[in-house]
């Protein structure tokens, strides 16, 4: 179960200190000190800090619960499993400590048997935790992930765009480490100009405007006129404008045919329609076929050690500060 | 039996030879041939006066818009080729191509070569309403000033749109009729012929009558309406033939008519002599008898309101040489067989010699005015056979027009379908 896990011991008291170190090292744990607040705090915002620490309430420079709030504003729940050791018995201090940051709080004298389990459960809360919101970025993959292990983009109707929910830079990172392996799920068409997605109909040619109108056309059998329907209307009446004759019956008579489009907006007419797009979010209009094709992938978990993989995606990069699985 | 002929011939007495060729005028060729030399002759004055003036260049001056109307069914096979012959042959071109119902791919063809050209408009009608009304429908979807309409199995010639829009300078003129030439004359005799035929009687033929005022027919294969002379008319009509009908119309709403012998178009002709048959039969249905007999009746009357003279003229000469001529050479065969009844050979050799001879002037007159004498030339020596070529033809039209009188055959004809030519009047 420990597997060598690293464990500060932050205590003044150099007996105690020694006492720890011993007992944790005889449980497995690989075992760092230090005896004061600012060591510890410095020990703990390192890149290799270690996940679990028992830091005592009471050390110079500054105390325990100094320690956690100011461990807690750079380093999760889940990043750093803080358990505080300390005489002090109040309900209060119980939950001055908790509201600090500390993951869990034991009293001085302590029961070793009772610390180990409850180490246990720390290294037990910092595995299951990085499958999920360990951190901000986990804790956004976690939101991301469904019950088959994908991270599938979402479509978001305001910006009228897919997006997986997570920085870009920390997908790719991710991708980089073996974390998740892309995968492609469809190939969208996209506005050319702001990758948005654009709606596709048939329309005028020249603006790209949807409201077009054709006209029926009266194929007259007996003289062959063909002309616009409305040509052929006189006061109700069908009467063909070439050879007079009048009260025709469609079918018997005349047939219809089909006019020439006319696009309302700009007077274009043609025969046929034209496949074009309208961006819903610029507004640009164009050709269908220029559209930009897209793929659109997804992420699929591949299981490794989330701690070197949030590691190396926190190399270089700046995680926000505050949780938030929102880009 | 040459000889013989030769011993009879020359015992034989002028007045009565003079007798016997009576009716000798009443065949096509010699009495085109006497016509043709005389205009032939004309010209030769009138080019040997020039050559003496100085050259006359020929320039491209007038630049109309120009709408080019391509109508067919099941046309799939020589559409394509159709089109490559047209597009990009004159620069304010647009180009309609209806698909009448055909039960091929001719729209498809047409639509892809379509594809990326704005100036070509596939049209395509579900059920087949006729040629006519597919040429109408297209008139809708076009702008030019002038409307080309164009056969899908034709093919144009190098400059045919720019030479054919020419005459149109003239604010009169209405409707150009131009020159169809053959795409396959080598195929066999009953080809050779046809091309030896279409050479003169469009070529030179209509060169004559347009000379004389009494040009009549813009071919529907290759002819240009301004759009504006259309408009009175309300376009075609319910044919066959439309074409002959849309000539007929514009001239009797005061139009002038011209022909062009420069633009040319190219068309397939039949192979064999039944479909020969067939296509002359259709043709002269319903030329002169459902025309002149009926439907412009009105033009032997100049005196009626909207008469003319010209068309008078047209329309007389249109029934004699069409009608009355065929009808008389019957009647002539049966008297001179009565006459001559153990002679007929001798006569029958003697009307050929000179056919033959009236036939050699009218080569003559087509070498002038040919633009391919090489071809033309080696057309012409079937000029031989023509005229037992003629003597059939005329049997088709005797036979054509008796069943057009009696029975009006060309209002059943499958050319036009069948809910058209039921809705249609029957003049």
């Amino acid at each position: 179960m420990t597997n060598n896990q690293q464990v500060l011991v932050a205590e003044d008291d150099p007996v105690c200190q020694r006492f720890l170190e011993s007992s944790l090292t005889k449980w497995g744990f690989s075992v760092r000190t230090t005896s004061d607040g600012e060591e510890t705090y410095r020990c703990l915002m390192a890149d290799d800090n270690p996940q679990l620490a028992i830091v005592d309430w009471n050390m110079p420079k500054l105390n325990g619960i100094d320690v956690c709030q100011a461990v807690r504003e750079r380093r999760s729940m889940s990043d750093v499993f803080i358990l505080v050791l300390t005489a002090r018995k109040e309900s209060n201090d119980l939950a001055a400590a908790l509201e600090a940051g500390a993951n869990d709080y034991m009293t001085k004298p302590f029961d070793g048997t009772e610390l180990k389990a409850r180490l246990t459960v720390g290294q037990r809360l910092i595995g299951s935790r990085s499958t999920s919101a360990g951190s901000p970025a986990m804790a956004g993959m976690t939101a991301s992930l469904d019950q088959n292990g994908y991270i599938a983009p979402i479509f978001d109707p305001q910006k009228l765009k897919f997006g997986c929910g997570l920085p870009a830079n920390l997908l790719r990172a991710w991708e980089s480490d073996g974390t998740l392996q892309k995968v492609l799920l469809d190939r969208i068409q996209v506005c050319p100009q702001c990758r948005c997605l654009p709606t596709f109909r048939f329309g005028c040619s020249t603006c790209g405007s949807g409201c077009v109108t054709n006209e029926r056309m009266i194929h007259h059998f007996a003289c062959a006129h063909v002309a616009d329907a409305h040509d052929f209307d006189e006061d109700g009446e069908i009467v063909c404008p070439k050879c007079r004759v009048r009260k025709l019956v469609v079918g018997a008579d005349f047939e219809h045919l089909t006019g020439p489009y006319r696009c309302l907006e700009c007077d274009w007419t043609a025969v046929e329609l034209e496949h074009v797009a309208h961006c819903l979010s610029c507004g640009f209009r164009f050709p269908a076929n220029q559209a930009v094709i897209e793929n659109l992938m997804g992420f699929q978990y591949q299981g490794v050690d989330y701690a070197k993989a949030i590691n190396s995606a926190g190399t270089g990069l700046q995680l926000p500060e505050r949780v938030s699985t929102a880009n | 039996m040459l000889v013989q002929w030769y011993y009879w011939i020359s015992e034989i007495r002028t007045t009565e030879l003079i007798g016997m060729m009576a009716g000798f005028l009443l065949i096509d060729g010699p009495r085109y041939a006497l016509s043709r030399v005389l205009v032939l002759s004309h010209d030769l004055v009138v080019s040997f006066w020039k050559l003496l003036s100085g050259t006359h260049s020929r320039e491209f001056i007038h630049c109309p818009s120009v709408t080019v109307i391509i109508a067919g069914y099941n046309e799939s096979e020589t559409i394509s080729a159709t089109l490559n012959s047209v597009y990009a042959s004159y620069p304010r071109l647009d180009i309609v191509v209806v698909d009448d119902g055909s039960k091929d791919d001719m729209a498809l063809i047409a639509s892809a070569f379509a594809r990326g050209k704005p100036n070509v408009t596939v049209l395509r009608r579900s059920q087949r309403g006729g040629k006519s009304s597919a040429m109408n429908y297209a008139l809708r979807f076009s702008a030019g000033e002038i409307v080309v309409c164009l056969d899908a199995d034709s093919s144009l010639g190098t400059n045919a749109l720019w030479e054919i829009v020419q005459p149109f300078q003239d604010p009169q003129v209405g409707i150009v009729s131009a020159s169809i030439l053959p795409r396959n004359p080598w195929v066999n005799i009953w080809t050779w012929m046809q091309s030896y035929e279409y050479l003169h009687t469009i070529v030179v033929g209509r060169e004559v009558a347009q000379r004389f005022g009494i040009l009549s027919i813009a071919s529907g294969a290759f002819a240009a309406i301004r759009r504006e002379a259309m408009k009175p008319t309300g376009a075609w009509d319910v044919g066959p033939p439309e074409d002959f009908d849309l000539t007929l119309r514009i001239l009797r709403s005061g139009s002038k008519i011209k022909f062009t012998r420069y633009a040319q178009c190219y068309t397939d002709m039949p192979t064999t002599l039944l479909g020969l048959i067939k296509q002359r039969m259709r043709w002269d249905q319903g030329a002169v008898v459902r025309n002149f007999l009926r439907k412009h009746f009105e033009m032997l009357q100049p005196w009626k309101p909207n008469g003319s003279m010209s068309n008078f003229l047209i329309a007389v000469e249109g029934l004699v040489i069409n009608l009355c001529c065929p009808l008389a050479l019957a009647v002539y065969c049966v008297c001179l067989l009565n006459k001559y009844p153990s002679d007929f050979t001798n006569v029958a050799i003697t009307i050929y010699v000179i056919s033959a001879f009236f036939e050699l002037l009218q080569v003559i007159t087509l070498l002038y005015y040919s633009d391919n004498i090489r071809r033309d030339a080696v057309i012409c020596l079937v000029w031989p056979f023509m005229p037992f070529y003629q003597l059939l033809l005329l049997g088709v039209r005797l036979m054509s027009n008796l069943q057009e009188l009696i029975w009006r055959v060309s209002y059943k004809d499958n050319y036009v379908p069948k809910h058209v030519r039921e809705a249609t009047w029957k003049w």
